[in-house]
């Protein structure tokens, strides 16, 4: 049973999947069968990123706008007119901190549905009429599933958030202390580089533990868990194959980091000023976001085959 | 001033917003032509700047005059943090007044408590040294006699002088400003001894001096002479928290005694050096100086090198190699710039200390051929924190060790002065990035003391008193990045010979000397004139400031006028929209606005829709101007010192115009603001 020519096969899950969906085969499970979901995901991000900008951008327009060569002299060599700039709007954007709190919030939540249209999008299908095969589920459908799965979704979000600070804050704290009893020995410099590998291992566990995070999720979605639940059975899973699993969600975040290299370069190579290479380098830059977006639904797509075994 | 015909000059006029109008000297009465460039400024625009004395080394005088040679000996106890000093202070007296009292610095009694100057001082927020210490200091003179002097036969006992001293003003409880009576008054060019024997008991580091378990920074650690000025009077004052230090040249043979595992770094070249009874012991004698410090730790680590000819010893701590060598390569840069600039370093050593991080407040800090750094032993390569300050501590030899200003009465000399010559001394080694080059931006050491000064520009004048500033925060912002932005905006405006010529005449001239302000001003006045010296005294001590800004622009299409013309080729007729054949003219202005007290000269562009631009001048007179515009091509846009010469405008923001409706493009802003918050917004997404 691989492929979705034989649903009657398909054991209770895909019976479960209702609405006139139907379940696809496990290994059939990959982030390209998400293209409204990957699109849903950029727009997400997007919307997110100018809301939070606009603000600043308004600023600069308010200053440059009638510069006949725009915002240029922001990006001159030496920062004296973006100096001067930020050294003015500081005082003024204060009161619109909260702003990019509550937007940031708000797209933490937006993406818990996002995220479960995602993985909807990449293990059902719509049943297709007798003599018609199956088609994409329709997008109201799976958002209506992801509704579904709203509320375990965000519990995970609270509960690992937390967590991770508080492995985070751990880590600082025992790399301090560390720090402190070495420090006699070692002289300062050197503890804070122990202490530092300490804070490291926070960092790591931190790390991890979002690792399971993302796993417990899929287990939500897929199987409808709630966040206890899914929590322990995706510890299970990771404690069965911990090296699989760290391999698939490592060597995608290396790729994700040299994306960001080749942005780097690329912005060097182009400069970007205006015109056609500006042009160029959006390009570029947005081909990044699309690039690392698809590594992290890669994962994400490791993480649902992972769980529907 | 002229510089051929694309000088426009500039007549003041009322105070209108008609403003007056630039015109051409040379140019026909129907039109304006604009330069298409304008000629840098150069010499012919300055009265003089004939070849000087004091533009070469030559002129460097050997030795300064010797008038406080202290010879010392200073013994570490490293379980109380006790020095224990003895040694002999020779003063001659080089007024001409008779000297009946002597006033004594025992500045680490400032630290002996709560109601000393230093910790009553309101400093407010924005400097360090705020906290109490966790533990006190304080200076105990044991034992002040004249040996030899006024009043003392020769082979007759030591008179105690220390017995009359007033170590408190009346109704006051500071210990650092000492008065000693003498038995009788000391000639004009006579000289006493005084033996002295005390104890610097070291606070916990707080202000540059001080321990820190083992680490020890040793500065003001002994009774030291105040200043004698010129006219017989003692330049004396207590230590108050923002102020700094003040005396005259002279010879220091100290010799220091710490236990054997130190490492000791001093002021002067070592002349001796044994271990013996599980002590180290060195003695260092230097020339040509106004302060000795010293630091003594049992971690530190030493790196050598000889740099321009000058012997550098750099201490740090262990793990701290790395920064240690930015620091050294910095130096590598700004030993021979400093020599060139300012005139040969004297001395055949420098210390450089980077003090551990739980003794921060011991760095950045400068005494003569000793200077402290600081900083954390990792650093991104991209942000040049640990140059920046062994370059600014370095060039304190300069500005305040070779010339010895009073650093209380006018902080602005030494650290202002100093400031910059650090952010000149880094942008000639790193350029634009001379602060931070990383991921592509580019931040300079002259932008950012041009933003950090201007916020305090309009609060108080930069020319005053280390004790008169409101607040640490003002005394920071006005002190270093304002004095520092004034010169650098007076060499983009006025050039850069002549203020190198003016800065490094008075580096020479005044070598070994105490000049003040009115000697600084002088030397910008030989080189730039009396106006610029005017501008700049107005920007030191009366709180100048400008803003240049456009108020507004106007381009129109323009076409001749209609009718008959009888002209050498006979009747013309003009139809409405001009002649046939002929090409449609453009007229239009700008009209810019200086507010402010400076007057400084200003370049304005022209942006044309054709691409092209038109310069012009404006030498800073008057409230406003008109500049007018005529061409075929459309007036697009103007912009008020378009290559950022003028650090000290208070407003970049309003220094361009474009006619209505015409907007300059965002799109580079928009496309980088969005890309990174996209990045950061993978936090949030799926």
């Amino acid at each position: 049973m691989t492929t979705v020519d034989a649903l009657e096969d398909m054991d209770e899950p895909a019976s479960r999947a209702g609405n006139g969906l139907a379940l696809v085969a496990t290994a059939n499970m990959r982030a390209r069968r998400a293209p409204r979901g990957l699109a849903l995901t950029w727009m997400l991000e997007t919307l997110m990123a100018l809301a939070v900008t606009w603000p600043l951008a308004a600023w600069a327009k308010a200053a440059y706008g009638g510069h006949p060569e725009g915002d240029e002299p922001l990006f001159r060599p030496g920062g004296l007119a973006l100096l001067e700039l930020l050294d003015h709007t500081v005082g003024h954007v204060k009161p619109l901190l909260p702003l990019p709190v509550v937007i940031t919030g708000l797209s933490a939540l937006a993406g818990l549905v996002v995220y479960g249209i995602l993985v909807g999008e990449m293990t059902l299908v719509a049943r297709g009429r007798d003599d018609e095969g199956p088609t994409p589920a329709p997008l109201s459908a799976l958002a209506l599933r992801a509704l579904g799965t709203f509320a375990p979704l965000l519990t995970l979000l609270v509960v690992v958030t937390f967590l991770q600070a508080v492995l985070v804050a751990g880590g600082m704290g025992a790399a301090a202390a560390v720090a402190s009893q070495v420090e006699a020995n070692l002289g300062e410099a050197r503890a804070s580089q122990v202490g530092g590998v300490v804070g490291l291992l926070g960092m790591g566990a931190a790390l991890l533990l979002g690792l399971l995070h993302d796993v417990a999720r899929a287990e939500v979605v897929r199987h409808r868990a709630g966040a206890g639940l899914a929590l322990r059975r995706a510890w299970l899973r990771v404690r069965q194959a911990p090296l699989p699993f760290v391999g698939s969600w490592a060597w995608r975040g290396v790729a994700k980091v040299l994306l960001l290299a080749i942005g780097a370069l690329a912005a060097e190579r182009l400069g970007g000023r205006s015109g056609l290479p500006l042009l160029a380098l959006a390009v570029v830059h947005q081909l990044v976001i699309a690039a690392r977006l698809a590594l992290r639904a890669s994962w994400i797509a490791v993480t649902v085959r992972a769980v529907d075994r | 001033m002229a510089l051929g015909g694309a000088i426009l000059a500039v007549r003041s006029a009322a105070a209108s917003l008609e403003g007056p109008v630039l015109a051409a000297p040379d140019l026909a009465p129907t039109g304006l032509n604009v330069a298409p460039q304008l000629s840098p400024l150069t010499a012919p625009a300055f009265p003089s700047l004939a070849p000087s004395p004091y533009d070469s080394d030559e002129s460097l005088p050997a030795h300064a005059e010797r008038v406080a040679d202290y010879t010392l000996r200073a013994r570490l106890d490293e379980t109380s943090h006790v020095v224990h000093g003895e040694g002999t202070l020779t003063f001659r007296n080089v007024s001409p007044a008779p000297l009946s009292e002597l006033w004594v610095h025992l500045y680490l009694n400032a630290f002996k408590n709560e109601t000393s100057t230093f910790f009553r001082d309101p400093v407010g927020g924005g400097f360090r040294g705020v906290m109490r210490p966790k533990e006190w200091g304080a200076m105990d003179v044991r034992s002040f006699t004249l040996r030899q002097g006024p009043g003392i036969a020769e082979g007759s006992a030591p008179v105690d002088l220390w017995g009359g001293a007033e170590i408190r003003r009346p109704g006051d409880t500071d210990e650092t400003d000492v008065r000693v009576p003498l038995p009788a008054q000391l000639p004009p060019g006579e000289t006493l001894t005084i033996d002295m024997v005390w104890d610097a008991k070291l606070p916990s580091v707080i202000l540059r001096t001080g321990f820190e378990g083992s680490f020890h920074m040793v500065g003001q650690w002994f009774p030291k002479l105040a200043r004698l000025e010129p006219d017989g009077h003692f330049a004396h004052f207590p230590f108050h928290h923002m102020a700094e230090f003040y005396a005259d040249f002279g010879t220091y043979d100290v010799t220091v005694d710490v236990p054997e595992r130190y490492v000791l770094g001093a002021s002067g070249p070592t002349v001796e050096a044994k271990v013996e009874g599980g002590r180290r012991i060195e003695r260092h004698v230097l020339d040509d100086v106004h302060d000795f410090a010293w630091t003594a730790w049992d971690q530190f680590q030493v790196v050598r090198e000889r740099i321009d000819g000058v012997d550098v010893t750099l201490l740090h701590p262990p793990g701290v190699r790395v920064v240690g060598q930015r620091e050294l390569a910095s130096l590598r840069a700004a030993l021979p710039h400093f020599r060139e600039r300012y005139g040969r370093y004297p001395y055949p050593v420098l210390t450089v200390v980077h003090p551990p991080e739980v003794a921060a407040e011991a760095g950045g800090m400068e005494y003569p051929t000793l200077i402290t750094t600081g900083g954390p032993w990792f650093g991104p390569p991209g942000v040049f924190a640990p140059e920046l300050y062994a370059v600014h501590e370095f060039g304190h030899q300069y500005f305040y060790g070779l010339v010895a200003t009073n650093e209380t009465a006018w902080p602005f000399l030494d650290e202002g002065v100093n400031t910059f010559a650090e952010l000149d001394a880094l942008g000639a080694w790193r350029g634009a990035g001379s602060v931070v080059s990383l991921l592509g931006l580019e931040v300079s050491d002259a932008a950012l003391h041009a933003v950090g000064g201007g916020s305090a520009a309009q609060v108080e004048p930069v020319a005053q008193g280390a004790a008169t500033f409101a607040n640490g925060l003002d005394y920071a912002r006005l002190v270093y990045s304002r004095t520092g932005s004034i010169l650098e905006t007076f060499r983009r405006t006025y050039g850069d010979a002549p203020v190198r010529a003016a800065l490094g005449r008075y580096a020479r001239k005044y070598r070994f000397r105490h000049p003040g302000p009115d000697e600084l001003l002088q030397a910008f006045e030989e080189t730039l004139g009396p106006s610029a010296r005017e501008v700049l005294r107005v920007a030191l001590f009366e709180r100048g400031w400008v803003d240049y800004a456009v108020l507004g622009i106007r381009d129109a299409e323009v076409s001749d006028a209609a009718g008959l013309f009888d002209g050498p080729a006979g009747r013309q007729k003009v139809s409405p929209g001009g002649r046939e054949g002929g090409a449609r003219r453009r007229e239009g202005w700008a009209l810019l606005a200086r507010k402010g007290t400076l007057r400084l000269p200003v370049d304005v562009r022209l942006a044309l829709s054709d691409g092209t631009s038109r310069w012009a001048r404006w030498d800073g007179e008057g409230d406003t101007v008109r500049i007018p515009y005529s061409g075929t091509a459309a007036l697009v846009g103007v912009v008020v010192d378009p290559d950022e010469k003028v650090l000290l405008d208070a407003d970049r923001a309003n220094n361009h115009g474009s006619p209505s409706g015409r907007r300059g493009s965002m799109a580079r802003t928009w496309e980088r603001l969005v890309f990174w918050s996209q990045l950061a917004a993978e936090a949030t997404a799926p």
